[in-house]
């Protein structure tokens, strides 16, 4: 019962991150100009973020295109007319643009699978190679270890905690 | 001189195809004579590639405007040390610095070995040479730094404004020390699978190069987002430019191996994995060369070059189907010889690490190249920005910091039910707290406090171990407690090292959530003597300045900066105008905390009505972003210090590996 339960909360834990994926930031012309890419060319930006005279001019334009009664929606539709998809800071999730998206996850969670089939079986499988060491057969005629073999032994069970 | 610097590059690459030749031949004949050729060819090499680096270097400080590379990015106004930074500055330069610092790390590598891994150090040379030829090919037939323009200009156009700071003439060379030391462990790694020398000797021979390499890439990262934080004036450090993505990849797939390699060490498992990861991280830092160079994807740090891009795809090829090709051959020697003692132990915990930083790696990958894929399927040009980094990579990110904090609490090996329980208490009690603690302070947005909390967990768990060690130390020896501190992380500096690189990566974390979630920004426009508020800070335009050399005008304004009345800093920010480029650029300034960052840009000033505009950014905790790294380079140095123990451990891993040999 322990067992399962540290098992749960352990998996439980590896989940939680996936409860912060992040929400959209709520002032619309911020929601906007985040979406939208800086063609400047000085950097990676996004409008929101970049500081160029550009990106100024197209912050102004969707403040006076929202202000002027368009959605948040309409205001990236109409960018997406004038200058193609491109403008978009990230790829629409529709469909080639899907692939984008899922590939990273499906990915990991593909390695992922992989990985606990691979490691369920390791852990299972028994270890089928002859030991190196003969068998202790305990019925006296073993000798009684020395102490540096014991110190030995120590020295070889703290390198493998270690 | 530049015909001298031109005959140095020649030379070079005949005595490195030499060196390559030698030492393949020497390894398949066992010629001792030929392999120490081959090594003398490789120092030869080095020593020539410094003259050729001292020749170019004089042809900067002596403003030889006649050579085209030192016209295109020196000119006669620039002070000494940015003449001898733009050395670096464009794509020749910088191919230069690859190649000598490779064959300054192939020296060293020759010299280190000359009485030990004798039987791995031909294949070492000849690799290490071969990265070397396929350089100096670059360098001679497409790049040539030393080229003449036929004329000479009355000045140069000078390198690019932005590029002319202290900072930016560190970071080249930082990220290059990165780059091409990820080479050494790739070669050792190469040496092992041709020489059938498979066993771990190999990686405790290039362990300390893989954590040099890896740390230097991370402080080239780490550069190169400060100087961007100020000096673009964006008020961030890291947009996912793919040349940034380009850095991160090996960086990340380099901190994978630094992982696994400890299950190869500690049980003899996971060799294809290691070598799949050295060859995944040598190929990435070429690729990330590649990127630089080859205008595939377009990008501010590019400097794209025709048929670079070309050679160096094919010279990318070219190793990818080697690596693969002998590591598929010595498949059968590369058998795990341990096995796992249960699924929940601390080396399958280890793998789940390696899935998430590879899978964060082919994220970042994926979004670098997907706008090229798109093009070729769907003839669509697309954008993949920050938004599509920021929301795939975060949620992955803090997966791996929760793996984090739970790796050190399951046990080598088998973790019982139990000893988990008990070791999770008190950290789980510690993040429960701090997250509590963040609701009642009023965050409310989820992705900050599942961070936080995960990174109070992380703390909590590295605290937790250190004094569990200490206390167990004193328990055992009657030492003092700080003694037995001492003792520990001396005896066992790998291992704590580790642990103090993590808390630097947690103090990294809470800075970009800090500095990410709860960044304010304000726009103003003030006459002298006008005040205006961002966040608890009240700015007062004082004054401006301006001056003007023969390099560049400065225009300053100056703000007096005050916390709930009290005066806190003099602020000033500028534009400063740079005649040989004839663009304005924008000068930051930043009053910066433990607790926030109070970054100010002036936007505009107009002379006639005397109005200055300017843009602030509260940006909280990002100072924690460059704590955090000071604190990784702290740990590393912990964990790389030379230690007794790991001499003797590869001592014992050699023995082993003679007789498998014999």
């Amino acid at each position: 019962m322990l067992r399962r339960t540290a098992y749960a909360a352990l998996l439980l834990w590896l989940l939680a991150p996936a409860a912060a994926v992040g929400a959209p930031s709520g002032d619309p012309v911020e929601s906007v100009t985040a979406r939208i890419i800086c063609d400047c060319g000085c950097s990676n930006l996004t409008v929101k973020n970049c500081t160029c005279g550009k990106a100024d001019r197209v912050r102004a334009e969707v403040t006076a295109r929202l202000s002027s009664g368009q959605t948040p929606e309409q205001v990236l539709q109409a960018y997406v007319d004038e200058y193609g998809e491109q403008i978009l800071a990230a790829p629409t999730a529709k469909g080639f643009n899907l692939v984008g998206w899922i590939a990273p996850f499906a990915a990991i969670l593909l390695g992922g699978a992989l990985l606990a089939f691979v490691l369920r079986r390791w852990a299972r499988v028994p270890w089928q190679e002859a030991p190196l060491v003969p068998p202790l057969v305990l019925d006296g005629s073993n000798p009684s270890p020395g102490p540096s073999f014991l110190k030995r032994v120590q020295e070889e069970v703290d390198e493998v905690e270690r | 001189m530049p015909e001298f610097g031109s005959l140095c590059l020649i030379l070079s690459l005949i005595v490195a195809a030499w060196s390559l030749v030698a030492c393949s031949l020497g390894a398949l004949t066992h010629s001792r004579s030929l392999i120490r050729s081959g090594e003398r060819g490789s120092l030869a090499v080095t020593t020539i590639l410094s003259i050729t680096s001292a020749c170019l270097l004089m042809l900067f400080l002596r403003d030889r405007f006649d050579v085209e590379y030192v016209a295109s990015y020196s000119s006669r106004a620039m002070p000494t040390l940015f003449k001898v930074t733009a050395f670096w500055g464009g794509h020749a330069g910088s191919l230069l610095l690859w190649v000598l610092v490779l064959s300054v790390f192939s020296a060293i590598v020759i010299l280190q070995n000359q009485r030990q891994n004798r039987s791995l150090m031909p294949y070492v040379v000849a690799t290490l040479s071969g990265i070397t030829v396929f350089f100096l090919i670059l360098l001679n037939f497409t790049s040539d730094p030393f080229e003449r323009l036929g004329f000479t200009p009355a000045d140069g156009k000078g390198l690019n404004p932005q590029l002319q700071t202290p900072l930016m003439a560190i970071h080249p060379p930082c990220l290059y020390l990165g780059y091409v030391g990820v080479a050494v462990p790739y070669a050792f790694a190469m040496a092992a699978l041709m020489s059938g020398r498979v066993g771990d000797v190999w990686i405790r021979t290039t362990r300390r190069w893989t954590l040099f390499a890896w740390l230097f890439l991370g402080v080239g990262l780490l550069l190169g987002g400060y100087w961007a934080y100020i000096e673009l004036g964006w008020g961030g450090y890291w947009a996912w430019d793919p040349v940034e993505n380009a850095a991160l990849m090996p960086w990340l797939t380099a901190t994978a191996f630094l992982h696994s390699v400890m299950i190869q060490e500690k049980k003899r498992m996971l060799k294809i994995w290691n070598m799949s990861l050295i060859i995944l991280t040598f190929c990435l830092s070429i690729f990330g060369t590649f990127l630089t160079r080859s205008g595939v994807i377009s990008s501010v740090h590019a400097f794209a070059k025709s048929g670079v891009g070309t050679v160096l795809a094919v010279f990318l090829g070219i190793i990818l189907t080697f690596s693969v090709t002998i590591l598929t051959w010595r498949l059968p020697r590369l058998q795990s010889e341990g096995r796992l003692d249960s699924f929940v132990s601390r080396e399958s915990s280890f793998l789940f690490n390696n899935l998430l930083l590879v899978g964060i790696c082919f994220a970042v990958f994926w979004g670098t190249i997907f706008p090229v894929l798109s093009e070729a399927v769907r003839g669509v040009k697309i954008t993949v920005g920050p938004p599509f980094f920021n929301t795939v990579n975060f949620p992955l990110a803090l997966a791996l910091l929760a793996l984090t904090g739970l790796c050190p609490l399951i046990a080598w090996r088998r973790a019982s039910a139990q000893h988990l329980m008990r070791v999770f208490l008190y950290p789980a009690t510690g993040a429960l707290a701090v997250f509590l603690l963040l609701l009642t302070f009023g965050m409310r947005d989820l992705s900050p406090l599942v961070a936080f909390t995960l990174c109070a967990f992380v703390l909590g768990t590295v605290i937790h171990e250190f004094y569990r060690g200490s206390r167990a130390r004193q328990r055992a020896t009657g030492e003092s407690f700080p003694a037995a501190f001492a003792k520990l992380v001396g005896k066992n500096r790998r291992r704590y090292g580790g642990y103090t690189v993590h808390v630097g990566v947690v103090l990294i974390l809470v800075g970009v959530v800090g500095s990410s979630f709860f960044r304010q920004e304000t726009t103003f426009t003030l006459h002298r003597g006008e005040s205006a508020r961002a966040g608890p800070y009240t700015l007062r335009f004082e004054d401006t300045t301006s001056s003007s050399d023969e390099n560049m005008d400065q225009f300053t304004a100056v703000l007096g900066v005050s916390r709930d009345g009290r005066p806190a800093a003099m602020l000033r920010p500028g534009r400063n105008f740079y005649k040989s480029f004839n663009q304005p650029s924008t000068e930051v300034d930043i009053y910066s905390t433990l607790r926030e960052d109070l970054y100010l840009i002036l936007i505009d000033f107009d002379p006639q009505t005397g109005l200055a505009t300017f843009k602030s950014y509260l940006n909280p905790l990002v100072n924690w972003i460059w704590i955090g790294w000071m604190v990784i380079f702290l740990g590393t140095q912990v964990a790389v210090w030379p230690n007794p123990r790991e001499r003797a451990l590869l001592a014992r891993a050699r023995l082993i590996e003679e007789r498998s040999i014999a």
